[in-house]
């Protein structure tokens, strides 16, 4: 598919292009919604006013990058907009400012399917949970993250660190590859 | 970012992850495009309603200025004016007085000046029908054009509106209806805005054909600081200031000319005052001066558009309909003398007004407002001042260019010793600076602000001689905004 083309297309204003557009990243989009909401309506909602946002402001996509990340960053975007808004969301993003956590060396293998593990990743209080989207999967810095949602670095690398090892039980525990006896309660935000 | 396998692993993996959306996002997606689009097409109905009130109320009230412009007498009638006087009664001034008040009108009809002036008002009616053919080309054109909104112009009545007004032009044989004529017809070729957003708001004009618009098409483009549109209004004290004190004033050469030719002329019976008259009631212990003018009230209505260049910053444009009035007082009696009465002469109505109260109270001052509509166009900069969102104060300020579309006024003329009422001693085009203070007032829905206004006028209100004054009106404005 030819994106400049589609891209161009839509613009021009035809609908079928609209849908086309919506239909090749609609799905994948949803998967980045849904690891940021706690069930599948928030994400779709998400992914409704992310694509509102994507069609509103598609003048402004330059072709330097791939279509497709930039509507992925949109999602992003609006996924922690949501997220700050929805009151269901809002005390469990309030990031405490907890000493330095190191990042722990294990490095397990996943061996859990797409879904086992993304459903463990929206088990994550959602402060842990949008830190460990944005670092470990979109690939944001701790300062970009501190800049986005409010805080400093070192809370964004502490939450991070807990994250990490909470969820590395947690898979660890479902696949029923405990190797180590460590026992992670699940932190208190 | 830590890049060991675990978050290698994680970031394939997430990446796979897909879902299948249901239909109803697709459709929510829609409808979230849609509504803006409804919001637009409100926010247009929200001006053009207003708009077409006061452009309407605007060509009334235009006309109705240069219908009673020819019953004004702008010449110091003084032979009319001998014969009510020494009638001494106001039906004596309806009945002894009309036969040379209308030979004093009639001279004035015929002079050049009142003449153009009932040409140019007609000439103006026709601007006003070419604006009107004009948007209609323009929105014909821009169908045309793009036909990005889905509406279809036959364009035949279009044309055929440009046609009357150019009809209407040379016929009437003046220079602004022929102008006006070619433009309408210049401007049809020129796509144009109202008539694609006329078209969206399902208004139906002549000769436009409409196709159902897919509302995805159009919510694409945004600016990301849209016009929004609102109603504004206002009320408050005018007054005219001049620093030299002779506010309402005029020395008009043609008039000092043609109150001495008409006095000569028509009082032959008289002693010999010609030239020595006017001097002689301004000088002989100032029997008559317009010493007061005075605040009267003001009021104003209109409809504006704003747009924010950023957080703190935004412009606006408006169209008001602005009435103004001050209070002339006469500082001394009108005296029984008889050409004191007869230089009061203004319209029928007003005469038999003054010259009833002159006959009633010999020895008290007198009163009239002077009225004036204008309509203006203030283009204006709002600052906001503080960081609040419960309480926002802004700073607004910028300059309002106007137009008189009637006026009652009476203005004393000091080189002949008379009041007279004379549009066309008036500059109708004004220019002016106003500012003010708002306060956003937290009321949910609608965005109101509320605050102190003044404006001043930097041209001179009379369009010759020494004094005029410059229009001033202090009051409060509210703005209603969706």
């Amino acid at each position: 598919m030819d994106h400049h083309q589609l891209v161009n297309d839509c613009l021009r204003g035809d609908a079928v292009a609209q849908r086309q557009l919506y239909n090749e990243f609609a799905g994948s989009m949803l998967g980045v919604c849904y690891r940021y909401t706690k069930s599948l309506p928030d994400a779709e909602d998400v992914l409704q006013e992310g694509f509102i946002m994507v069609f509103r402001n598609l003048h402004q996509f330059s072709f330097s990058g791939e279509l497709g990340g930039w509507i992925r960053r949109i999602m992003v975007n609006t996924a922690i907009n949501y997220l700050k808004k929805n009151s269901r969301y809002q005390t469990d993003l309030l990031f405490t400012e907890g000493g330095l956590h190191p990042v722990s060396d294990d490095d397990p293998e996943v061996t859990l399917s797409t879904k086992e593990l993304a459903e463990l990743i929206r088990q994550l209080p959602p402060g842990y949970q949008t830190i460990f989207n944005l670092h470990a999967i979109e690939g944001y810095s701790h300062v970009e993250i501190g800049r986005i949602l409010g805080i400093k670095e070192g809370t964004s690398r502490s939450q991070y660190a807990r994250a990490r090892a909470l969820l590395i039980t947690w898979i660890n525990k479902v696949s029923g590859a405990n190797k180590n006896e460590t026992t992670y309660a699940r932190p208190k935000v | 970012m830590r890049d060991p396998k675990f978050e290698q692993e994680v970031q394939r993996k997430m990446h796979d992850l897909e879902f299948v959306p249901s239909e109803s996002v697709w459709a929510g997606i829609q409808r979230g495009i849609v509504p803006r689009e409804r919001r637009r097409v409100a926010a247009i109905l929200w001006w053009l309603f207003p708009g077409m009130v006061l452009l309407a109320g605007g060509i009334v009230m235009y006309r109705h200025s240069a219908s009673t412009g020819v019953v004004t007498s702008a010449a110091p009638v003084h032979g009319g004016s001998d014969a009510a006087g020494s009638s001494g009664s106001s039906g004596g001034s309806g009945a002894a007085g009309s036969g040379k008040t209308d030979g004093g009108m009639a001279e004035a009809v015929g002079g050049s000046a009142r003449g153009n002036k009932v040409d140019g008002s007609v000439a103006g009616s026709k601007v006003a029908t070419r604006a009107v053919g004009g948007v209609m080309a323009r929105s014909g054109g821009k169908d045309q054009l793009t036909n990005r909104t889905g509406v279809e112009s036959t364009a035949d009545g279009v044309a055929n509106v440009v046609a009357n007004v150019a009809v209407d032009g040379s016929m009437d044989g003046s220079s602004e209806g022929m102008v006006a004529a070619k433009r309408g017809s210049v401007l049809r070729f020129h796509p144009g805005l109202i008539g694609g957003l006329a078209a969206r708001a399902g208004v139906r004009a002549p000769g436009f054909v409409l196709r159902p618009v897919n509302p995805a098409v159009t919510g694409i483009r945004q600016p990301r600081h849209p016009w929004l549109v609102g109603f504004n209004f206002g009320g408050g004290g005018s007054s005219i200031y001049s620093a030299a004190g002779n506010a309402l004033v005029s020395l008009s050469s043609y008039n000092n000319n043609v109150a001495a030719s008409s006095y000569s002329y028509n009082n032959t019976s008289q002693p010999p005052r010609v030239n020595t008259t006017a001097f002689a009631l301004s000088a002989s212990g100032s029997k008559r001066n317009a010493t007061g003018v005075k605040v009267d009230y003001s009021y104003w209505a209109g409809i504006y558009g704003e747009k924010s260049l950023s957080a703190r910053l935004s412009v606006d444009i408006g169209l008001n309909l602005h009435y103004y009035s001050v209070l002339l007082q006469t500082a001394n009696p009108v005296s029984p003398y008889p050409p004191t009465s007869a230089s009061l002469f203004v319209n029928s109505a007003v005469t038999y007004s003054l010259n009833s109260s002159a006959a009633n109270s010999a020895n008290s001052g007198q009163s009239y407002v002077n009225s004036y509509y204008f309509l203006e166009l203030p283009l204006t900069v709002q600052w906001k001042l503080n960081h609040s969102r419960s309480l926002p104060v802004y700073w607004r300020g910028g300059a309002v260019f106007s137009y008189l579309m009637s006026s009652n006024g009476l203005y004393y003329d000091a080189s002949s010793g008379t009041y007279k009422s004379d549009n066309g001693a008036v500059r109708r085009p004004q220019a002016g600076v106003n500012s003010g203070l708002m306060v956003g007032l937290p009321v949910r829905g609608v965005q109101i602000q509320a605050g102190p206004e003044i404006q001043y006028a930097l041209s001179s209100m009379l369009t010759n001689g020494s004094g005029g004054g410059h229009m001033m009106y202090g009051g409060m404005r509210v703005a209603l905004m969706r």
